[in-house]
Formats: structure tokens, sequence, C-alpha cells
């Protein structure tokens, strides 16, 4: 099967090999190239702009920091420029291949200094991307979160084309795509799950995070294996200059980072931890029934990297996070990521650029009870391994191409359920381990057409292989009406390592990007995205016991097709930034669940799913002020996303869960004067929809709701919004002094709305013959918070 | 155990998010009545009750409107044939036919020009419970008050596929909250031996309360009748489950006809153990 595989990729590695050579050929070519760094700390700058005065060539820092642009031997001025650090100009003479490492210092050096850019980069308005956020974290910190904890999952959310099912539900959706298609990175390594607490918090620690980015159209060929975005978060590689540490302490959670040099100017490390510490208050509690139980969450993560010389540098980061709950003796669980990712980048030359990974990504839960004769663990996990390799090759002015190869291997343990005392009164069981593996190559090319017209067309192939995981392993057919459970048939067996089924898919990607004015561009993209793996879950929000399931000889891989169309325009010198984006999007071989559909240890779970298509399309609007005291943005997002599954609302298109037809976030941020900075988010948006009873009969008494036309979200809840409020103090800081620290004071939903979260039936506790429509709100009243941060170096 | 255990981390988390609830209005479209059936033949020696019904819109908040007129037979697999007694609107008694294990029966309901039939078999009391123990438990998450949690010893006989409700009767009346529903298929628990397992009650038992449990041998479709409609009578949370309506196994015999009918029609072999909740068990 892998020889097939690779038959078919020959095309793509002799179609590599032609274009690389053909671009190796040119002569008399140099090249300006090296790496961008902040001044204070050594950090690679990821996206700092590039560009030449005199020829008006560009570039940006890949994601290690690093530039190459082509040029005829002559004298230039380089212009490096980073949002929030000085812009630098450098003159150089160039007569051969010049590695020139920037440095660039942060506009307020004090923490406690106004940043006031004197303008903004033109990027929004000349690069390829679109359909792409990036996150300040300055920002982030002084915006309002709840209960004080800086999110990035959260803070997500007050982008365009983003949506979720509701407050505090896990994950969050991308133009109408489900929680499980988005690939969240981390350092490289895929995270299964984002949530701490349900869904509250996600898990990234924000101190230890340098970089984050949202890829939801136009999506690069170096991408791939989810269908509707790439959440790329970029750890913090640890202060090469000299010790320092951060922290602080919040309603929810205290967390410290220390970051330290390896070697001076060579390499450095970080470790930075997290824990929620409200359960601590649970212990002091002298009533029993709270005392002994525990609720907590922690993340540890760690990064190291050292520079052997100019063209090689590792880079090792690890990330480790659990969520605990006990209820005394009787019920105990956890879930939680693990991830690991060795890095080496190499550059061949100043035009070839490499990076090569491997991964290591678990996710797993247990739960159970503890002791006593009924104890039992269960069990369920996911593990990948990964190696790639990607390479930038600048190959002139005008071209620059990526390339490069990965491959996946997963171990899936959808669950085990072992009892612990001979006495039992439970079975064991175990489902079977499934294998995958995901293989892929790509090649990409960003090339300047014209002075106006640039062009990034890629080609990715994907293939996927599901794998026996173990001897006897039982591969069954199913029948029956759709709908409904259908029964296993001609069954078959395979031996370990047994491949069962195979697919291939080839996924397009092309994006075109015309510059009308200086300041203004229209875009387009149309891309095809492949999923193989799929997140089971038929609650309204993910939980952490959803089981990652891959594709099988049932389950067909699942796959996207997407067009954009954009208008983005910059004011008032690049301080101002606007963008209008359209998108339409279908999705193929979508899982869905039949009524009733048993999802937990279930060794006939595919008996259980139904499949169909999805399909999306909106506008989005987002106009954003980087710079100036007064900063912040508004995004709005109108966009429908339906679904229609063989079984389900007669077989017709019906509205998504997380469908929100107006959503709006302003978001704004005040920095007033050198100790203040005040903050505010509100945000709008239609309520979700959801199934409402026409009818109710009762069975031995219970009141059962019933809807004769056998629809699907035939309802919609009201509208959801919030305002929510925020003030940073930053105390006198003392001339000399190593330590800063500022306080940041918020209310999350200022004006205590009772935003539902969902509307249900039921009878009434007190008279379970009368029927009520509940409406369950998360969040009940206003959630005020103090955080206290700090840093010392 | 599956679902109760689920069921049980659900309602937790519920508990875990700090979260409010209250009644709101809401405008609810009324859809046409249906005939709705709740009914169980078992091999007690009292007669059993088949309701005949019809569906209401949601918030009617009255008992159910009755089935005026209907005819009612009950026929077995063994050549038996009954028509039951209208004891009053849309109650029908079975005075003769009793429940038989491996003998499948066919409710037919002829109405208002439509006729409905439902199947089911008796299936074989596959859980022995031999007898109930107590347990103290004070007052915590998931439990409302101070009081005794009931468990059973028991066991399971080979073979899957076997499944039962537990019905619970406290002081000789039976407990009938969506929170007693009690059920389970041996999955997981094919030929074990049973050793205190809980049942799930609305309220703990106080001292001295008398517990009878009846075991009913249910078909797997009638647990996945209970399975779906306790999910659906209990669907709240942040971790709910799309509203869908509740399998049946009443059928319009004219499957084009758009009068479909809801509710369920069993049969089961009823077997029962007793205890008294006692100082000893403190």
């Amino acid at each position: 099967m892998l020889e097939t595989a690779l038959k078919k990729s020959k095309l793509l590695v002799i179609l590599l090999i032609c274009s690389i050579t053909a671009f190796a050929q040119q002569k008399n070519k140099t090249t300006i190239s090296g790496y961008v760094k902040q001044s204070e700390n050594g950090e690679n700058i990821i996206g700092a702009s590039v560009s030449i005065k005199e020829n008006g060539s560009g570039a940006s820092t890949n994601s290690y920091g690093f530039y190459s642009i082509s040029v005829r031997p002559g004298s230039y001025t380089l212009v490096f420029q980073y949002l929030g650090f000085k812009t630098l100009e450098k003159k150089v003479t160039i007569t051969s291949s010049t590695t020139l490492n920037i440095n660039l210092e942060a506009e307020g050096k004090q923490i406690n200094e106004v940043v006031v850019s004197s303008s903004g980069v033109k990027k929004n308005v000349t690069s390829m991307d679109m359909g792409v956020n990036k996150l300040e974290m300055r920002s982030l910190q002084k915006m309002p979160a709840l209960m004080g904890e800086v999110d990035i999952v959260r803070s997500i959310q007050l982008l365009p084309g983003i949506s979720t099912v509701g407050e505090g539900s896990s994950g969050f959706n991308v133009r109408g795509g489900g929680v499980d298609q988005n690939l969240i990175l981390l350092d490289e390594s895929p995270v299964y799950n984002s949530s701490h607490l349900f869904g509250f918090f996600s898990v990234f620690d924000p101190d230890a995070v340098k970089d984050v980015k949202l890829i939801k159209g136009g999506i690069p060929a170096m991408y791939g294996g989810r269908l509707s975005s790439i959440l790329d978060v970029r750890m913090k590689d640890g202060n090469v200059n000299n010790f320092s540490t951060s922290g602080g302490i919040g309603t929810v959670s205290a967390r410290f980072l220390a970051e330290a040099p390896i070697v001076k100017g060579k390499g450095s490390f970080v470790i930075a931890a997290r824990r929620s510490y409200a359960d601590m208050f649970l212990k002091l509690s002298p009533d029993e029934s709270l005392n002994k139980n525990s609720a907590y969450f922690y993340d540890l993560s760690g990064k190291a990297n050292y520079t052997i010389n100019e063209n090689n540098r590792l880079y090792l980061s690890g990330y480790f996070g659990k969520d605990n709950f006990g209820f005394a003796e009787r019920f105990a669980m956890n879930w939680g990521n693990g991830t690991g990712t060795l890095r080496w980048n190499h550059t061949f030359n100043p035009s070839l650029f490499a990076n090569f990974t491997a991964v290591y990504s678990n996710y797993d839960y247990s739960l159970g009870i503890p002791s006593g004769v009924n104890a039992f663990d269960w069990t369920s996990k996911i593990i990948n391994q990964t190696i790639k390799g990607d390479l930038s090759y600048y190959a002139n002015q005008n071209n620059k191409l990526s390339f490069g190869a990965n491959a996946t291997f997963y171990r899936f343990k959808p669950g085990s359920a072992t009892t612990a005392d001979q006495n039992t009164s439970f079975n064991d069981i175990a489902l079977q381990t499934q294998l995958g593996q995901e293989y892929a190559a790509y090649v990409d090319n960003e090339q300047k057409i014209t002075e106006k017209l640039s062009a990034q067309y890629g080609l990715r192939l994907s293939a996927f292989n599901y794998v026996s995981g173990q001897n006897n392993f039982t591969v069954n057919e199913y029948e029956g009406i759709t709908g409904q459970r259908k029964e296993p048939v001609n069954p078959k067996t395979y031996n370990k390592g047994d491949v069962i089924k195979t697919y291939y898919n080839l996924e397009p990607r092309l994006s075109l990007r015309y510059v009308l004015t200086d300041e203004s561009s229209v875009k387009a993209s149309y891309n095809r995205t492949t999923q193989y793996l799929h997140l089971i879950s038929n609650t309204t929000a993910a939980t952490p016991l959803d089981v990652w399931q891959p594709t099988t000889n049932n389950i067909k891989p699942e796959w996207a097709d997407q067009v954009a169309l954009g208008y983005f325009r910059n004011f008032k010198n690049n301080s101002i930034e606007f963008s209008l984006e359209g998108f339409y999007k279908k999705m193929q071989n979508q899982i869905d669940y039949i009524d009733g559909a048993q999802l937990f240890l279930n060794s006939n779970l595919e008996s259980e799913l139904l499949y169909g298509n999805a399909r999306a399309y909106g506008l989005e609007f987002y106009l954003k002020k980087n710079t100036g005291k007064l900063n912040g943005w508004i995004s709005y997002t109108w966009s429908k996303s339906e679904r229609q599954i063989d079984g389900i609302n007669n077989d017709n298109y019906y509205p998504s869960k997380y469908d929100k037809t107006h959503n709006l976030s302003v978001v704004g941020i005040y920095d007033m004067s050198k100790r203040w900075s005040f903050s505010a988010i509100f945000t709008y948006s239609t309520g979700v929809s959801t199934t409402f009873p026409n009818g109710r009969y009762e069975i031995d008494g219970i009141v059962v709701p019933h809807n004769t036309t056998n629809s699907r979200n035939n309802y919609r809840i009201p509208s959801y919004n919030r305002l929510d409020i925020s003030a940073t103090l930053y105390p006198r800081h003392k001339p000399g002094s190593k330590y800063e620290s500022n306080w940041v004071f918020s209310i999350y939903n200022l004006y205590a709305r009772r935003n539902p979260y969902t509307i249900y039936f039921q009878p009434s506790e007190n008279n379970p013959q009368v029927t009520e429509a509940r409406r369950l709100s998360i969040i009940g009243s206003l959630i005020p918070s103090v955080t206290y941060n700090f840093n010392f170096r | 155990m599956n679902t109760r255990y689920i069921l049980f981390i659900l309602c937790c988390m519920t508990v875990l998010v700090s979260s409010c609830e209250d009644v709101v209005d809401v405008n609810l479209d009324s859809g046409p009545p249906l005939l709705a059936v709740d009914g169980w033949l078992t091999d007690r020696d009292i007669p059993d009750t088949i309701k005949v019904t019809q569906t209401s819109p949601y918030f009617s908040n009255t008992a159910p409107l009755s089935v005026v007129g209907a005819k009612v037979t009950l026929t077995t697999s063994s050549g038996e044939s009954e028509q039951l007694t209208e004891l009053s609107s849309g109650k029908f008694i079975v005075q003769n036919i009793r429940s038989i294990e491996g003998v499948s029966y066919t409710l037919k309901i002829e109405h208002d020009g439509e006729v409905y039939e439902a199947k089911t078999t008796a299936t074989r009391q596959s859980f022995l419970l031999d007898s109930l123990t107590f347990e103290f438990r004070e007052k915590s998450i998931g439990q409302k008050e101070d009081g005794y949690i009931v468990q059973y010893y028991g066991k399971e006989l080979e073979g899957k596929g076997d499944a039962c409700r537990l019905k619970i009767k406290k002081n000789g009346v039976y407990l009938n909250s969506k929170e007693d529903l009690n059920y389970m298929n041996d999955d997981f628990v094919d030929s074990a031996s049973f050793k205190k397992v809980r049942m799930f009650t609305e309220k703990p038992f106080q001292l001295n309360d008398e517990v009878i449990v009846e075991t009913w041998s249910i078909t797997m479709d009638a647990y996945h009748f209970y399975d779906e409609l306790r999910a659906q009578v209990n669907n709240g949370g942040i971790f709910a489950n799309p509203p869908a309506n509740v399998r049946t196994n009443v059928k319009n015999i004219n499957s084009s006809s758009s009068k479909k009918a809801v509710g369920y029609f069993g049969a089961s072999l009823v077997s029962s153990v007793s205890a008294k909740v006692t100082d000893a068990d403190k």
C-alpha cells in the first residue's frame, strides 16, 4: 500500500526537483538573509516585515524569525518593521550573499510606558494572507477576561468568522465548521482538546505563548489534516540575555514563568507553570460534602533552544496539562494533553531554509470509582507521532517555493474499562486498538507575477491507511435503515499491522492578490482540505470524554472546498486596517448520529453514525486600529451554516448548532496615561437554534416531549449580548528597579444579563404534571475579578 | 453501567458550572394529536392495564386526553386472542392473557378509521436479584438529603442480549419520577454476580421504609426506549443531547398515513425482592 502511495507521490517529487533545478540555475543571484529578533530577550520575531526601499520588494520572517531576499548586487536601504517595535532602517552594500541579523527594540521598553506607534505596517494589504488573524499577546493582557484569566481560545471568538455553541463551551467553530475541524498546533504539535474546566478556559498558558495565528481561509498547502482552520500557537523561546521571571495571581489560577540563557547568546530555556487554586478553599471547608472533593487543572510547559552555529539551531519543547476532579472516594476523573516537539532549523544556503520536526502528542482521559467493591477505571487515549520536513526555497525576487513531506502514526485506544476488585459485578471490556497512518507531501509557490499581481498556488497529496491495531481485529460493514441503528454484517478479521483501507486525496490550493492602490488590494482564494480524524460527539458542547475516531472502511474522509473573495484597505498611514471577506464552503462526509446513539464503549460505534453534507457562507467585516492611545477592533460576521444529513430533519438542510446569523464584537483599549489603561468588549450574536417540542404524552406518569414534525433545530433561542470592562493599573516604577507589576481589575458581563445558553423543556420540580420551558444561563450575573501580574529581570 | 455513569458525570459537570436556570415563556406551535400508548403485559397476579390516550400541546398541563371509542385487541403467538375491556375511558384491562417467556404479543388498536399495531415478546428473566442492602450517605452533590441508598446483590444469566427494568416501591407506592428510572442491559455484566450495585432514586430512603424492587424483563428495544426517554426528560445543561423523539413500537399499519402513534407496549416477567431500612444499616 505504501508503495502505491509512493508511486503516486513520485510525480510530485519529479515536479519538485525540476522546479528547484530550474530556479537554482539562475546566475548572479545574491541574497540578504538572517534572523530578526527582539533586542531585549533575543526572541525570534515571527512575521516581521522586511522591505527594500529602493525597489519595493520585501518579505516577512517565517515562524523562526528567518527571512531571505534575493537582490542584484548594489546598495540598498532595508526597513525592518514589526508592530510595537521601533522601525529600523539599515543601509547595506551587497556584493555577494550577506547575512544580516537584526535586533528590534520594543517601543515601550518599560511596561508602564504608553505604547504609541507612529505608523502601522502595510502587510494587511500586500501579503498573500486572507482569512488570517493574529492575536497580539500584549493587547490580550489588557482586555477584560472571564475571572481575569487571559485566554487565547476565548479571545479568538472575538474575531470574524468564529462562533461557538455558547458560553463556556469547548473549542470554537470556524466558518461553519465543527470544533474538531480546527488543527490546533502548539509548537507544531497537535492538541486534541484545547479546554480546561469543560471549556471555560483553554490549555494555553498565556505567559508562555509568543505568537498566535489563526488561518481560516486560503490555507497554504503546507497545512492539512483538518477542514476548517489552523490555530498556530508558538511558545516563547526563552531569554538568551539574562535570567528573568514573570507570573501572576488571579481569581482562578496562579502562574509562574522563568527563563534564562543556557549559554549566553547561544541558547536559552523557559519553563512555565499554571495551576488553578479554587479547590484549596474547598479543603478548608468544614463541610464534609465539600472538603473531600477536588477540582483543579494545571499546565506545565517548557522549551529549550540551542544555536549550534549560523546554520543550525535546535528547539525542544513540551507541554503537559491535566484537569482533575474527585468526589470523595466515590468518583474520580481526569483528562489532559501531553505534547513534545523536537525541531532542527537548518539553512542549507542563504536561500534554502529547512525545518525538520519530530512530534509526539497524546490526549487521554480516565474516570471511575477509585475504591470499593464496584471500583473501576475507564480510560481512552489517542497518541500520535509525526516526522516531517518543511523547506523554503527563496528562489528569486519573484518566487518563494515551499515544499515538504510528513508522516503521522496514530494509535487510537477508544475505550477500555477495567475493574479493580475481584468481587466486582462488572466485566472488563476493551475496544479494539485502531491504528492510522497519514502521509502528505506538498509543493507551494508564492509568485510575484506583475508588480500588482501575486499568486500562491500549491498542491497537497495526502493518504491515509486504516490499520489493524491487534490480532483478530474485526471489521464489519453495516446494513439497515438510514436513521436507525444498523446491524453489523460481513465480519472480516485482520492481524496486527494489516492495512484495512487506504484513501488518497489531492488538495489543490490557490490564492491571488491584486494591489489596487498603495493602500488597497483584492484577494481571492480557493482551497480543498481533507480530514481523516473525527471527534465523535453528539452533545451540544464537546465534552472531555469525546473520542477521536479514525477514518475507517465505513467512515469516509471528510473533505471541504472553500472559495473566498476579499477587499483589503488600510487608512491613515496603515494605522487602521480594514477588510471585507466573503466565503462559501461546502463540506462532505460530515458525521452525525442516530437518535439515542450510544457513543461510549460501543464496539459497533459505526452502527450509530449518519453521514451527510454541510455548507456555510457569509460575509466578514473587520476594522482594526493597531496604534495610538485608543486601539482595538470591530468584527462583524453575517453567515449561515447548515447541514444535510440523511436520517435527520426529513433529509432536508437544517441550521447547524453553531449557526449564528449575526455576530458582532467590539474591542476597545484606551491607554489613558502611564499608569492607567482601560478596556471594554461588547459582543452580540443571534441565538443558536434548537429543537422545541409541539406535543407531550405520558409514560408511567413521566411527561415526554414530542415533536410531530420530526424537524431539527426548528427554533432559535434569544440573542446573546454582553459587555465586559477592565482597568489596568501600573504602579509607579522605581527608577533602576528590576521589578515591574500591574493590576488588572475586570468585570465580566457588566449588566448582568442572563444570556440563554439553551432553553429546554422539563416537568416542573413541584408538580411533574406541569411542563415548563427552562432557560439555562451559564453566567447568570456579573463576575468581577482582580489579577496581579509581575515580571522581574 | 456506561449510561448510568455518563449521566452521573454530566450531572456533576452541570453542578460544577455555576450556572443559573429560570422558567421562561416560550410560544410553541401545537402539533396534531397523536395516539399514545402506555402499557405492559406481565405475569403478575393483578390484571394489567393498557392506557390509550392522545398527545396534547406541550404546555397543556392537564392529564392526557383519553381516546374515546377505541377497539383494543391482544393476540399471542400461541394463538390466544382477547378484546380488552375498557374500564374507564382510555384504560383497558387485560383479563386472561398473561406474559409467558418466549411468547410474542400483538396489540391492535382500531381508532378513528386507523389501525395501529404494537408487537413485542416476553423475554427471559435474566437479572436475578436475591437481596437488598442500604447504605447511609450524607447529603452531597447528586443527593438532595441525608438518607439511605439502596443496593442489590444477585446474578445475571449467561448469554448476551438481556435487559431489565427495575421498578422500586417505597411503602407500597411505585416511585415514578424521572430520577427513579432504573434499567440496564447485560453488555458489560453478562453472567456477572452483582454485589452492592447502586440503584438511583430521586430521594434517599429513611429509617423503617419498606422497599420492594421489582425486576421486569424487557427486550433490547424496550431498553433503548427507556434510554432515549431518560435522555429526553433529563436533557439540560451544556452537554445536552439534541432533542429528539423517543422511539415507539406502535405503528400505523398504513405506513403512508399521516396519523402516527407514540408510546410503548411491552411484555415482562416480573419478580421482586424486598427489605426494610433498619438501624443496622447505618
